[in-house]
């Protein structure tokens, strides 16, 4: 049992590092780390960002050498994350490009397809997102109904997509269309690779309850996909998806390490001081909750590192998985709501007017989302139960 | 390399222990020793000190296998699926990890060899009937010094296995603030017990009383006066191990339910089809895991001493403690009205969880020693008090 890393990935952590320091934006470690509030500005600061990335050679890691990575081991992705959570570094806005849609290409794409896409991605020149869920098929994917119709050699899409992340600022989109009605539903699902900036599609921003509108709906009204674009064959769309969901595996790393690293935030912010007030840091109440979350925070990172053991160990990530992404968004819930509590009534205020080190009553809306994106936690209960327990499947 | 796993040869000795075990019909030994029958739980003691399980970190001069407590955590997980009566973590996770780092050679050359065969069972004894305390400041029990030797008057309590163990590690106040560890040998001395009646029958708990018995200097282990520290270096090898036993129970607990599960009918369907029974189980399998990785890591860092080691014993046995009595209870509720009776191992589970919840200190002490450690609450004397190896230990 060992739990330490070896020369090789330190000196690999010192170098992203030492990287971070030398190219975030000036003032970012010391604090100063607000994105620009409008749209336009915030899409040209975050793909600097990605540009600089890809310029260090810190974009797309993983990625094979042939195609502009590093052909990082896991272990390094993980450290990659780790060190990004650190200094609480700006999103990558091409994520879904970088880790799910050039990995597949790299994996299945057609040489057209590899040629035409892949550099964009890595650059950031194309950004792009996920168009996946829909009104009626959120948690039940295999339902979705918007309609590809093959018409002159090229592919007419109708239909509409909900919680896309980053709609607003991609120029591509990885969809997935209905091809055939015929047989089980996930038998007439293919995947294309369209234009976003095209008339037949439409991007409308998704209001949050945490203030953010990084989600939106995208209507298709006849929206074009050529031919070249379909990836991996019509009507295979379903396995197309779950190989583009297997790409991703470093799991929720970062939310492991984004936690620790908030937590750290609370504990600095439990010792403000307030006039005929104890501290909160001083408050057994307060103190206690915060050894349980601390407790609970450890055992979630062991498990992180146990799980990841495993998945080094047989080469793929397996079903633990599950149960890392469950965790974790609860926790993030218990973390900041508990975070909010302790301010007192001054947990009230938001958008610059907090008197805290992050913006706790953000996170806090935003970890409502953490246990609903990405596979619910009813839903990753079922998984868990049936696939790790080998439970019988629901009732139908 | 950054492997946080059992090895293949942890592996392969867990699946011998299991084998043997399952042989040995698994709880059998804890459902005889309620009914006062011993002999069972005895024959297992031999048999796992026959597979090794009693020498895995005895220094190899002294007939052990000469390896750390990470090695234990195969042996400590199987015991606690089969509940296991007795003082094996006692033995292997206090007695001879103290014996090794503070006895004098005579001590090591008397007791190493025979833990090692499985001819020595080795319990402790803290706390007293005053106060059922196990922090320092209730230990009122004295040595008094006369001569060469010590004199020992006066009752412990809560001593598992006080009626059938070979010795007892006793603490005793031998000046104002200070406590010196004894070793207590039936062979030398003798001592009377009272069994007490404990929920959990399948653990032997007695009040041990010393009438005026004699102890030679021989029997100090470690330094006079200086038996606190010690102590508490023994109880974290001890709290990890005990913690790493829960993990094993919680083990056996969250299969039996899932087997249930599958197996129970009712409505014309398996119970593990409604998602009421399928997503509680799966809440107990994420406390199992959970608290199997953070248990894990404190069996490694008793062995490897990094500076989390205080916050890391503390933080499993607060989780682990909890989880267990969690996992124990939600078991019953699944299996339903057979649940409840003393016909299937349910509340076996569930009782043993609540004996361990406060044996060695309340869950509240373990959080005491994170806040402490963290360098929260530094103006609150409670927790200041609160008992920390004083090192540079974060």
């Amino acid at each position: 049992m060992n739990l330490t890393y070896t020369q090789e990935d330190e000196l690999f952590r010192l170098e992203i590092r030492s990287w971070l320091e030398a190219n975030l934006p000036e003032g970012w470690i010391e604090g100063r780390r607000n994105l620009p509030e409008n749209d336009r500005q915030r899409k040209d600061f975050l793909k600097a960002w990605q540009r600089k990335l890809m310029e260090g050679g810190w974009a797309g890691i993983h990625w094979p050498k042939q195609y502009g990575g590093r052909g990082a081991s896991l272990i390094q992705e993980v450290i990659y994350q780790e060190e990004l959570a650190r200094v609480k570094a700006p999103p990558v806005l091409n994520f879904m490009g970088i880790n799910m849609v050039g990995p597949t290409l790299i994996q299945m794409g057609t040489s057209e397809q590899k040629e035409k896409y892949i550099d964009k991605i890595l650059s950031g020149e194309e950004i792009w997102c996920q168009g996946f869920s829909e009104p009626n098929a959120g948690s039940d994917l295999a339902g979705l109904q918007t309609k590809a119709v093959e018409r002159d050699g090229k592919w007419y899409i109708t239909g509409q997509k909900v919680w896309t992340t980053y709609a607003h600022m991609a120029d591509k989109c990885f969809i997935l269309a209905r091809t055939s009605s015929a047989g089980k539903r996930h038998e007439g699902i293919t995947a294309f690779l369209i234009d976003m900036h095209q008339p037949g599609v439409e991007v409308r921003p998704i209001y949050q309850m945490n203030d953010d509108h990084d989600f939106n709906e995208i209507f298709l009204q006849d929206a074009v996909a050529e031919a070249a674009d379909v990836v991996g064959g019509v009507g295979m769309g379903w396995q197309v998806s779950m190989a583009l969901l297997s790409h991703e595996r470093v799991g929720v790393a970062g939310t492991i390490f984004h936690l620790e690293n908030i937590f750290e935030n609370l504990v600095q912010d439990m010792q403000l001081k307030a006039a005929n007030r104890t501290m909160a840091i001083d408050n057994p109440h307060h103190a206690l909750k915060l050894a349980q979350i601390y407790t609970r925070l450890r055992a979630a990172s062991l498990n992180y590192y146990r799980n990841l053991t495993k998945t080094i160990d047989q080469g793929y990530p397996g079903p633990e998985g599950s149960i890392d992404k469950l965790v974790s968004s609860e926790l993030s819930k218990e973390l900041t709501n508990f975070a909010v509590s302790m301010q007192g009534i001054q947990g009230v205020l938001w958008k610059g007017d907090e008197n805290t080190s992050v913006d706790w009553q953000h996170q806090y809306l935003q970890s409502f989302g953490s246990t609903i994106a990405g596979g619910t936690t009813e839903i990753l209960k079922n998984v868990i139960g049936e696939r790790i327990l080998g439970l019988p499947k629901d009732l139908k | 390399m950054m492997h946080f796993a059992l090895t293949k040869e942890h592996k392969l000795f867990q699946t011998s222990l299991r084998k043997y075990l399952v042989a040995q019909d698994k709880t059998r030994a804890a459902r005889l020793f309620i009914t006062g029958d011993l002999s069972h739980y005895e024959k297992i003691w031999t048999g796992l000190a026959e597979l090794g399980a009693m020498a895995i970190n005895i220094p190899e001069e002294y007939g052990g296998a000469g390896l750390s407590q990470v090695d234990l955590i195969p042996v400590l997980e199987e015991v606690g699926r089969i509940l296991l009566p007795g003082v094996y973590a006692e033995t292997v996770a206090f007695a001879t990890p103290l014996i090794t780092q503070y006895g004098t050679a005579q001590q090591k050359e008397r007791y190493l060899p025979k833990i090692a065969a499985g001819e020595a069972k080795f319990t402790l004894a803290i706390a007293e009937p005053d106060t059922w305390s196990f922090a320092q400041q209730a230990i009122q029990l004295q040595a008094k010094p006369i001569g060469d030797y010590f004199i020992l008057n006066g009752t412990k309590t809560f001593v598992i296995d006080g009626d059938h163990a070979d010795a007892i590690i006793v603490a005793a106040k031998t000046a104002d603030d200070a406590v010196t560890l004894f070793i207590v040998d039936k062979e030398d001395v003798q001592w009377s017990t009272k069994r007490l009646q404990v929920v959990d029958e399948t653990k032997a708990i007695t009040e041990v009383h010393f009438d005026n018995i004699r102890l030679s200097k021989t029997a100090v282990l470690g330094e006079i006066n200086n038996g606190w520290s010690i102590y508490q270096q023994g109880q974290q090898s001890l709290k990890a191990a005990l913690a790493m036993i829960s993990v094993g129970s919680m083990e056996e607990i969250v299969e039996m339910c899932a087997e249930y599960a599958k197996t129970r009918e009712q409505f014309g369907h398996a119970i593990g089809r409604f998602q009421a029974v399928k997503h509680r189980i799966v809440e107990m399998k994420v406390e199992l895991d959970l608290a199997k990785s953070i248990v894990y890591y404190a069996n490694w860092a008793v062995a490897e001493q990094p500076k989390d080691v205080v916050t890391a014993v503390a933080s499993a046995d607060a989780f682990t403690k909890n989880a267990f009595i969690e996992v124990a209870g939600h078991n019953i509720q699944m299996h339903g009205g057979i649940g409840f009776t003393t016909e299937i191992d349910c509340h076996l589970f569930l009782k043993r969880a609540r004996l361990l919840e406060s044996y060695l200190g309340q869950l509240q002490d373990s959080y005491d020693v994170i806040i402490k450690a963290q360098g929260w609450m530094r103006n609150d004397q409670t927790v200041q008090q609160s008992e920390v190896l004083q090192s540079n230990n974060t």
